[in-house]
C-alpha cells in the first residue's frame, strides 16, 4: 500500500530537502569555523538541520530566513556544548589528507589558537569576523548581553594575539 | 600583533578554501530522514503526554468517586484503563535520568571516561553505563546486558516482542526507539533482528547515546 501525503505536506518535505541540498556546503563550512574540526562540524550541522527539519513548517511560519535561523541555531547549540555523539559520517573522507589528520587547516597557527578558545569566545569571534554581525546581533543570537559579547570578544582577541604572537 | 593585523588574519582564515568540507553523498537523505525520525518521536511523545494526562484524570476521578459514592444520588463514573507501560520509570535501579553527576556517582562504583562534551560512567555490571552531561546530568542509561525493561523486554528480544508492550515503537535500520514520556524513551540497538543494547535516553539529550 502506498501512503499518499496531502499535497501541502509533500511540498514542505520536498522543500526542506532542497533547502538542505542548497545550504549544506555553506553550513558545513560555517560549522567547521565554529567547532574547529570536520567531525564536530558534521555532527553540529546534522543535528541542527534535523531539528530544524522536524519543525520545518513552524520555521517557515516564523517569517525568518531559514538559513540565518539555522546558522544562529548552530552557534547557540555549539555554545551550549551540545554535540551529539554519532558514529555516522556526514563528511566524506578528505582525499588529500594523511592518516593522522583530517583537518586541512591543522597546521595554521591562528586556527590552532582559535580552537583553543572556550566555545563561547570562539562563537563570538566567528559571528563577528565570519558572519560580520554587530555586537547587538551577536548578543541576540547567543542570548547574552552586549556587554558580555564585548568582554568575550576582547578576551578572545587577547588570547589569539598572545598565542599567535608566541608562535612567531 | 596589532588589532588591525589580527582582523586581517582572521578575515583571510575565514575565507580560506580549506574551511570547505566535502559532504558525503548520502548527507542530504540522511538529514531529511533524521528530521522525519525526530518528528515521529515527538509525535509519539505527544501521545504519551496525552496518556499521562489520562492517568492524572483517572486518579482525580477515582478520588472524586470515592468521596461521592457514599452520597445518595451520586452519578455513575466511568473507568479508563491505562497501559502499565505509561508508568514505567525513566531509570534503572537507583539511577534516574536527570540526576546530577554527584547524585549518580554516589550510588555506584564507576570508571569515568570522557565522551565528547560529556562523561561516561562505566559500571561494574556488564555493559552498564551512564552518560552524564555537564548541563543536564544523566542523559542516558545503558542497561546491563541481561537487564529487562519493566515490561520484560531487553537483550535478545525481537522487534515483534518489543512492539507488544511498546506499540509506538519506531524502527530505523539497526535502531528502534519508543517515546515513553514527554522527555524520554527507550532506544534499542538491534543486531540480526534482536536487541543487543537497551538505552533509557532523554529525548534530544545533550550527548545522544554515546556508545
Amino acid at each position: 500500500m502506498t501512503a499518499v501525503l496531502p499535497a501541502g505536506v509533500a511540498d514542505v518535505r520536498a522543500d526542506f530537502g532542497e533547502f538542505v541540498r542548497t545550504a549544506l556546503p555553506g553550513l558545513l563550512r560555517y560549522g567547521h569555523a565554529l567547532t574547529g574540526n570536520p567531525h564536530d562540524a558534521a555532527d553540529l550541522v546534522q543535528s541542527v538541520l534535523e531539528k530544524v527539519g522536524s519543525r520545518w513548517s513552524a520555521v517557515l511560519r516564523k517569517d525568518v530566513d531559514p538559513l540565518a535561523y539555522t546558522r544562529r541555531a548552530m552557534a547557540n547549540t555549539h555554545v551550549s556544548v551540545w554535540r551529539r555523539l554519532r558514529r555516522e559520517r556526514l563528511v566524506a573522507e578528505l582525499p588529500d589528507v594523511g592518516v593522522e589528520s583530517t583537518d586541512r587547516l591543522e597546521h595554521e597557527p591562528l586556527w590552532q589558537a582559535l580552537r583553543d578558545l572556550p566555545p563561547r569566545q570562539r562563537a563570538v569571534v566567528v559571528l563577528r569576523h565570519y558572519e560580520g554581525l554587530s555586537e547587538r546581533e551577536i548578543a541576540d543570537a547567543l542570548g547574552i548581553s552586549p556587554g558580555t559579547v564585548k568582554s568575550q570578544h576582547s578576551k578572545a582577541m587577547a588570547a589569539l594575539r598572545k598565542k599567535v604572537g608566541e608562535g612567531r | 600583533m596589532s588589532t588591525v593585523e589580527l582582523d586581517e588574519r582572521l578575515r583571510e582564515l575565514f575565507s580560506d578554501e580549506r574551511l570547505d568540507l566535502p559532504a558525503a553523498n548520502d548527507a542530504v537523505s540522511r538529514i531529511v530522514g533524521g528530521a522525519r525520525r525526530r518528528r515521529r518521536v515527538r509525535a509519539a511523545a505527544t501521545g504519551a503526554l496525552v496518556v499521562a494526562a489520562v492517568v492524572g484524570g483517572v486518579v482525580v476521578a477515582q478520588g472524586l468517586n470515592a468521596r461521592v459514592a457514599s452520597e445518595p444520588g451520586a452519578p455513575p463514573t466511568s473507568v479508563t484503563t491505562v497501559r502499565p507501560q505509561a508508568l514505567e520509570p525513566s531509570g534503572y535501579g537507583p539511577f534516574r535520568l536527570g540526576m546530577t553527576e554527584g547524585e549518580a556517582s554516589e550510588r555506584g562504583s564507576f570508571e569515568v571516561v570522557p565522551a565528547g562534551p560529556c562523561r561516561r560512567y562505566e559500571g561494574s555490571e556488564t555493559s552498564f553505563s551512564l552518560l552524564v552531561s555537564p548541563e543536564d546530568g544523566v542523559v542516558a542509561i545503558r542497561l546491563p546486558m541481561f537487564a529487562k525493561t519493566p515490561s520484560g523486554v531487553g537483550h535478545g528480544s525481537t522487534v515483534d516482542e518489543l512492539r507488544g508492550p511498546y506499540p509506538g515503537l519506531v524502527v530505523d535500520g539497526d535502531r528502534a526507539a519508543v517515546a515513553m514520556g514527554s522527555d524520554w524513551g527507550y532506544v534499542f540497538r538491534l543486531a540480526q533482528g534482536r536487541v543487543s543494547v537497551t538505552w533509557i535516553e532523554k529525548t534530544g539529550g545533550e550527548c545522544g547515546q554515546g556508545g
